[in-house]
């Protein structure tokens, strides 16, 4: 034997260390002096093994969990055990335990770590779906795109920067949390948006959340005339994709239409609001529906589309014998 | 042995490891991985490294070695055991045995014409 040590390259080094300190980590269970008295003296010993070999321990000496428990069965001690008692340690919290584990699961399988961009950019979408919904604004696309945006940045910036103070973590723990509740539904409303297409219009039930928008406010009804300027009932519209129009219900549920019927099962005005004017039993549909404007009883038609008919000077004649009812009403252009 | 399965170099060499590093040591003071060394040119090839590191703890602990650091300049420290006058003790107990042992071993293959 002699008495002066191997030293190997930097790398060996490195590597001796690493071996060395996987082992004692197999062995953390027991004692720390025996520890101690087990590894002192394997650096040293395993330097000169990577030295003689010259290549990685792992080859050499298989996977430093066997290496611990080979070492521990051969000194006459007990296998390594997980179990611990829970009087010995103290109750580990669960979201310390859910943060380790999750570590862990990185730890083992790095990939992992690729995905996190993509997370960042869901739940920004995420946030900014729900306060598009808070809102009401309808803009299901522009804010969560900004979220998204907003989210990478902000996941790009933690990255690069020393931990954060434990109530930031909170917050941001609690977000994640909430983004990942609100996936699942919002993932089902785009779902369900994008297989929104309608082959038989007369098929489609109205639907809700209204989609008629004027000057950026969801429509509460609609009145329709027709080209010589004679008022149409119970008009439907559809959108060049076969949808149907439909206006909200703030005008009917918010108490300036007191009478209109309501379904016991959902609370909903019992109105087909896809159907215009809105109307329901007892009510004119063309009376002022509480908004203060009363639809005119004809409007002067339209040039050049009323066409030779005589209606035209008809429905025109018999708007003028009524008109001082409607007269008023030039002011009131349908623009809120 | 365990598990029943087909007996090989390294499950007899298990069951005479103490044997075979109180030997070792016993003619001259050695760290671990040189111990290893020795059983190995030797012709003990199936020793496993851990196995040696762990035997020896396990006689200093009994008693039957004693156990000193050299330090190193240029690196880690070594831990160098040697016997004392129980591990001497140990050893020709257990030489006997085993020298009884391989005799009986021995008579039993020549009746059974596997001579060695």
């Amino acid at each position: 034997m002699n008495d002066t040590t191997v030293i190997g390259s930097a790398g060996q080094v490195e590597d001796v260390r690493a071996y060395v300190a996987a082992v004692r980590a197999w062995l953390a269970d027991l004692p720390t002096d025996e520890v101690e008295d087990l590894t002192a003296g394997m650096e040293a010993d395993l330097a000169e093994r990577a030295a003689e070999s010259g290549g990685p321990l792992g080859s050499l000496l298989g996977e430093p969990q066997a290496y611990a428990a080979e070492l521990r069965a051969a000194a006459g001690l007990p296998p390594r055990v997980e179990v611990l008692t829970p009087d010995a340690v103290p109750r580990e919290p669960w979201t310390d335990r859910l943060e380790r584990e999750a570590h862990e699961l990185v730890e083992q399988h790095p990939w992992l770590r690729e995905l996190r961009p993509t997370w960042w950019l869901a739940r920004g979408a995420v946030a900014g779906w729900a306060v598009a919904s808070i809102l009401g604004t309808g803009r299901t696309l522009l804010l969560p795109t900004v979220g998204a945006a907003l989210s990478l940045w902000l996941g790009l910036a933690l990255r690069r920067r020393e931990p954060l103070g434990t109530m930031a973590q909170a917050a941001l723990g609690a977000g994640n949390v909430l983004a990942v509740v609100l996936l699942l539904p919002i993932l089902a409303f785009y779902t369900s948006l994008s297989g929104e297409t309608y082959d038989d219009p007369a098929l489609q039930s109205p639907g809700y959340p209204p989609n008629v928008v004027a000057n950026g406010e969801p429509a509460q009804n609609l009145y329709a005339y027709d080209a010589a300027g004679n008022r149409l009932d119970g008009v439907r519209v559809f959108d060049q994709n076969g949808r149907a129009l439909v206006v909200g219900t703030d005008g009917l549920m918010d108490g300036r239409n007191p009478d209109v019927p309501i379904r016991p099962e959902d609370g909903m005005p019992d109105v087909a609001l896809d159907v215009f004017p809105l109307t329901w039993p007892g009510h004119d549909a063309w009376q002022d529906a509480g908004f203060g404007w009363t639809p005119p009883l004809t409007l002067p038609a339209v040039a050049g589309r009323g066409g030779p008919t005589p209606s035209v000077s008809a429905s025109a004649s018999s708007g003028s014998s009524v008109s001082p009812s409607a007269s008023p009403s030039p002011t009131a252009t349908p623009t809120p | 042995m365990e598990g029943g399965g087909p007996v090989d170099g390294t499950q007899l060499v298990k069951g005479v490891l103490d044997l075979a590093v109180l030997a070792v040591v016993a003619r001259e003071d050695g760290y671990g991985y040189d111990v290893v060394r020795r059983l190995r040119a030797a012709g003990l090839d199936e020793v496993g490294d851990a196995s040696v590191y762990g035997t020896l703890r396990r006689l200093y602990s009994a008693g039957a070695l004693t156990s000193y650091v050299v330090p190193s300049d240029e690196g880690p420290h070594r831990k160098y055991y040697g016997i004392n006058a129980q591990g001497r003790t140990v050893l020709e107990t257990q030489g006997k045995t085993w020298a009884a042992f391989a005799a009986t071993m021995d008579g039993l293959l020549d009746r059974a014409g596997v001579g060695s």
